[in-house]
């Protein structure tokens, strides 16, 4: 009896038909890291499918291919004297995706979503210098008090708390995209649904098959839909970087950034076209904790910061197009060459001479060497680098003993000061020098070193009130070099971000803007 | 049978409800919380999250609302997946474990019966031996290994099945997981049967049935068979519920969306409430699962029928 009930299964089985995988070859097929855990770009943030919500969403301004602020929504904008009052006129065709027109009212109710406290959302700090909104966020002023309003349909005011120059910079990203109020309220947590959803990119959601694939399909309601030439978006989240490769390597995927740190030698050899490097907006580093002695000693964090050799860890150990680093604001967001520093044309030989006398001067020798503990996050690049910075500073008689932590356990750590010395990267949320200036600016919950320099605060202030942008930049670059002598933190390298794309994508630019569907094409089958 | 059948069933509930407080006040330990790795979170935005999920209680307080939300029904709504609810996000996982579990299952059944039944018949011949030889072999190589090796080989070099992803359970999508997941049962199942069989042939009922004249296949089919099955079937008890609560390991490797998979994304995200709803219902299925098993087992075997 149990026989036949088994031959009746396998026979049930054989009648299945063996069908070809779709591998929808028609469209661009992207490769996430991660899954998507929201389509709401105020509920998202720092997830590597970040990507997604640039082809789903425009803020007023948007990134051009080559890293420059275009108006996106809006058409134009003015700026008062004082730097502190902006008007947005918008585009007269920007439409939702249902067709309804974007009207200044949609960005002051997006904004407000976003800073009131009992929503949930998670991005309100790229809205902080608009007026009250951090009083908001902290639930010290009602929502109404937000310095936003629409003057009419097509006009947007925003007020800022001071001036603040980058502020255009910040419009720019996802999370300060406008969410259609008429969806939200009529669905509530349900308008992110396919089929419900609403949104005012180049594309709209089409069909999503969980953690199998995100369909976009055009949105033929987007303002400049003629020059959008791609007409179907999947991406398929793959967590895995081993299979994510084997994909791409399949064909299946024609854009991934999920590569194995293992492969990346082989891949440049076998497929030099297809390995894209983009300069990285963010910082490699290691932090000092300022507060613990001997690391409050000037010496002995220029010491450790003098005997790290870049060259050795960007070109040897690395080795994808990231760049030495003696300062802490890249070459991609100053736009123009980063910050040597005074040591960075010694040879290593010279550097490790002055690192030695330098600590001698604090103390410690051969017989004495400075001891402590280097602490890391277990993935193998960090664990590659924490080995080659230790064989560095023992050059100079330094022992360092390695530990590592997860992540979590890490960022708790460095949050509340309870370590000596550690590795951490440090990503942008806006392309702007001041953003980076996070790192060591005194009060900054991203200070993790606890360097704080009362004159260093006081000149970031007088940066943000200066209106001419050669005369801040040069100004901004002055605080860094000023910073840089005090070795709050010891810059290693500017991140790189590597992809692998098909051959078959046109438009691709080595920039740090988002890869944007709507400014690719694709020629030729996979 | 039915009335042995509740008060098994009773006895589940307060086993149930120690592993719900267990598991709640165990995944808190690990260190961390769900919103730690978000990177440029502003500390009163952090609050403001923990307030809106009710983090920011005692620990006994959430507990106790947990534990009343459960009582209505309400799994919670996820951390970190803000667009759907534990519940909504078990209503989607499962099915996949299940589809890809027990086709695995059958897989499994069939062809480790049929390995089992075939080295029995043709014992110490060299079909016993390479059959036990590759049973051997499956039990030995865990799934991490040979799911690679298959993804390897048939996705890559030949180019035949699809490496990765679910496509909604197309067949050309499950073959590599399930075979993947089935070589180890058939295994198994292949050594059971095995065993058993040899033990049944020897019996005197068997002897007895061949000595009344009924043809070979009768004989295998009615009188060995049905007593080699019995080690198989309590073996299938928990099998199936593994099966359906899924593999973590496959489902991570083949990326398919399924409860297992859920569960390993859950406690990396520290989901609390997802982590919860996983634990309850797959506690649940092996209570269940178990009792279905030894109800068979009852019926297969007079002996161990409950008075």
């Amino acid at each position: 009896m149990q026989l036949t009930s088994i031959q009746w299964i396998f026979a049930a089985l054989l009648l299945v038909p063996l069908a070809a995988p779709d591998l929808h070859a028609g469209a661009l097929r992207r490769g996430t890291n991660d899954e998507l855990p929201t389509f709401d770009p105020q509920y998202l943030v720092g997830n590597s499918a970040g990507a997604i919500m640039y082809d789903l969403f425009e803020g007023l301004v948007s990134r051009a291919p080559d890293g420059t602020l275009v108006p996106a929504i809006a058409e134009g904008w003015s700026i008062s004297e004082d730097g502190t009052a902006y008007v947005f006129r918008l585009k007269e065709n920007a439409k939702w995706s249902d067709g309804k027109s974007i009207t200044a009212e949609d960005f002051v109710y997006s904004f407000k979503r976003m800073l009131d406290p009992q929503s949930g959302t998670r991005g309100a700090s790229a809205l902080f210098p608009v007026r009250n909104a951090t009083a908001i966020a902290r639930g010290e002023k009602p929502v109404d008090s937000l310095g936003a309003r629409a003057l009419d349909p097509r006009a947007l005011e925003i007020t800022l708390e001071g001036p603040a120059p980058y502020f255009i910079g910040l419009l720019a990203s996802y999370s300060n995209a406008p969410v259609p109020a008429h969806v939200i309220e009529k669905h509530g947590r349900k308008w992110t649904q396919p089929g419900i959803m609403v949104s005012n990119g180049a594309y709209m959601l089409g069909k999503v098959v969980t953690n199998t694939y995100y369909q976009l399909v055009k949105n033929p309601h987007y303002h400049s839909a003629d020059t959008v030439s791609i007409a179907e978006v999947f991406y398929y989240p793959v967590p895995s970087p081993a299979t994510s490769l084997k994909r791409y390597l399949a064909g299946e995927l024609d854009v991934i950034l999920n590569i194995p740190f293992n492969q990346y030698g082989n891949i440049r050899k076998t497929r030099p076209e297809e390995f894209r490097i983009a300069p990285g907006i963010g910082l490699g580093y290691l932090s000092i904790n300022n507060t613990l002695p001997p690391f409050d000693d000037i010496r002995v964090r220029k010491a450790l910061s003098l005997s790290i050799d870049r060259n050795v860890i960007v070109e040897k150990l690395l080795k994808t197009g990231e760049e030495p680093a003696w300062s802490v604001v890249p070459t991609a967001v100053w736009k123009s060459p980063a910050q040597p520093g005074a040591y960075s044309r010694m040879t290593q030989a010279q550097r490790l001479a002055e690192a030695r006398r330098l600590l001698n001067e604090a103390g410690f020798n051969k017989g004495n060497p400075l001891r402590f503990t280097f602490l890391f996050s277990p993935v193998e690049r960090d664990r590659r680098l924490a080995v080659a910075y230790r064989a560095m500073w023992k050059q100079a008689d330094v022992e360092a003993e390695l530990e590592t932590a997860g992540m979590r356990a890490l960022m708790k750590k460095a949050a509340d000061r309870e370590y000596q010395v550690m590795r951490l990267a440090y990503y942008a949320i806006f392309y702007d020098p001041v953003s980076f200036f996070e790192l060591i600016r005194g009060g900054s919950f991203r200070n993790y070193s606890g360097y704080s320099n009362a004159d260093i605060n006081r000149r970031l202030a007088i940066a943000d009130t200066i209106r001419s942008e050669p005369e801040r930049t040069a100004y901004l670059r002055e605080i860094e070099r000023r910073v840089m002598e005090d070795v709050p933190v010891i810059p290693s390298h500017y991140q790189s971000r590597a992809f692998l794309v098909s051959k078959r994508i046109r438009g691709w630019t080595n920039s740090t803007a988002p890869k944007m569907a709507k400014d690719l094409e694709l020629a030729g089958a996979p | 049978m039915l009335s042995y059948a509740l008060k098994r069933l009773l006895v589940a509930v307060p086993t149930l409800f120690v592993i719900i407080t267990l598991s709640f006040f165990l995944i808190r330990i690990a260190p961390g919380g769900p919103f730690d790795l978000i990177p440029n979170l502003d500390p009163a935005v952090a609050e403001n999250l923990r307030k809106a999920y009710d983090l920011d209680k005692p620990l006994a307080e959430q507990y106790g609302n947990y534990l009343r939300r459960l009582a209505s029904g309400d799994l919670g709504p996820s951390l970190a997946y803000r667009d759907r609810t534990v519940a909504e996000l078990i209503a989607e996982g499962l099915p996949v474990s299940a589809q890809l579990g027990l086709t695995a299952l059958c897989v499994g059944l069939f062809g480790g019966m049929l390995c089992g039944i075939v080295a029995a018949l043709r014992k110490n011949s060299a079909v016993d031996f390479t059959v036990m030889a590759v049973a051997m072999t499956g039990v030995a190589v865990p799934t991490f290994v040979t799911a690679p090796l298959l993804t390897l080989f048939f996705g890559l070099r030949l180019g035949w099945l699809p490496i990765s992803g679910w496509n909604n359970g197309q067949f050309a999508h499950i073959v590599l997981p399930v075979t993947a997941l089935a070589l180890p049962a058939i295994a198994g199942i292949a050594r059971i049967t095995r065993g058993s069989m040899l033990e049944s042939l020897n019996a005197d009922y068997v002897r007895a049935a061949r000595a009344k004249g009924l043809p070979e296949w009768k004989v295998i089919a009615r009188h060995v068979l049905r007593p080699a099955c019995m080690p198989v079937v309590s073996y299938l008890g928990p099998a199936i519920a593994g099966a359906m609560t899924g593999s973590v390991v496959i489902e991570t490797i083949f990326g398919l969306p399924g409860i297992g998979r859920a569960f390993v994304e859950g406690a990396l995200n520290r989901d609390y409430s997802l982590i919860l709803g996983i634990v309850i219902v797959y506690a649940a299925l092996v209570i269940l699962l178990n009792l279905l098993a030894d109800i068979i087992y009852g019926y297969l075997d007079p002996r161990v029928r409950p008075g």
